[in-house]
């Protein structure tokens, strides 16, 4: 298919980058969900990060460090989108390192730019970009009613022009990078949905409180 | 498919990007427009719709007084009969 010969080195290789994702998904949702932990235990959910606390740093990293050694460039452009795409809500929010969240936005761009490329990276923050927005178009509801003041791109933008965003990052990405498109397309999903049962079967959820993120 | 055909799809496909950020920009600016002129025109029409309110029932519809005078329509239901 488009020119590409499946041998077995292709295989292994496309076996190898799609479980990248899968860890690196599973290591920005920890992040994600250690980032919201005490409004997610103020509304009673007790996520994965929660429940490890302290040992949740140690276990990311080395996960991390695990994606990174399968596929380096997919990995960090990966982690570097969602760090940037994470910051795009709050944007005139001052960081720990002193600098605002654009600044410390464009930093952390170029240096995933040194690190795995122009094209890459792009591809890799459109992806990001729109699994953001269309989370958020999933979660507007949710979130309009919570009184916890979650930052939600489709409240903020609002839903046609979040919607609109999703959309045109998807097809960004995907003529940039079809592969990784279809395959973050399919991990990420998965990465929510094996969390969130996980979080269920173990009682994470309180008895009032909303449903799980990616439950469906 | 072969490669010419493929990338002409991805040429279709850029252009399909650049009509939807075309679309989102004006839609964009459409609705501030469209905000920034239906504040204007509700803050003109407002004191019109509030002085016809005040005079069709006779009651202040901000503080509530009610007018000595007759309402304005049944006097010109009056007039008219």
């Amino acid at each position: 298919m488009f020119g590409v010969t499946f041998d077995v080195w292709w295989q292994l290789s496309v076996i190898k980058e799609e479980v990248a994702i899968l860890i690196t998904g599973v290591v920005i949702k920890l992040m994600d969900d250690w980032l919201d932990k005490d409004r997610d235990l103020c509304s009673g959910k007790k996520t994965l990060a929660a429940r490890l606390n302290g040992g949740l740093l140690p276990y990311t990293l080395v996960l991390l460090a695990l994606a990174m050694a399968m596929a380096p460039g997919l990995s960090l452009s990966l982690f570097l989108g969602t760090y940037v795409t994470g910051m795009m809500g709050e944007p005139g929010r001052r960081l720990p390192t002193g600098l605002g969240s654009g600044p410390e936005s464009i930093l952390v761009l170029l240096l995933g730019v040194i690190g795995s490329g122009w094209w890459e990276q792009i591809s890799s923050l459109l992806l990001m970009v729109f699994i953001q927005a269309a989370d958020d178009l999933l979660d507007a509801g949710v979130d309009m009613n919570a009184a916890a003041g979650r930052v939600n791109l489709a409240l903020r933008w609002g839903r046609a022009e979040a919607g609109l965003v999703a959309a045109i990052c998807l097809l960004a990405s995907f003529l940039l990078d079809w592969r990784k498109t279809l395959a973050v397309a399919f991990c990420a999903p998965a990465v929510l949905g094996l969390l969130g049962i996980w979080e269920r079967e173990n009682h994470g959820v309180g008895p009032d409180s909303e449903p799980l993120r990616g439950d469906g | 498919m072969n490669t010419a055909a493929w990338a002409s799809l991805r040429l279709l496909g850029w252009v399909v990007v650049a009509l939807m950020i075309a679309f989102l920009g004006g839609y964009i600016a459409g609705k501030r427009f469209g905000r920034s002129r239906g504040q204007m025109e509700g803050e003109a029409f407002a004191p019109l719709d509030l002085r016809r309110m005040a005079l069709t029932s006779g009651v202040c519809p901000i503080c509530g007084t009610t007018s000595a005078l007759e309402p304005a329509c049944e006097e010109e239901e009056e007039d008219g009969n």
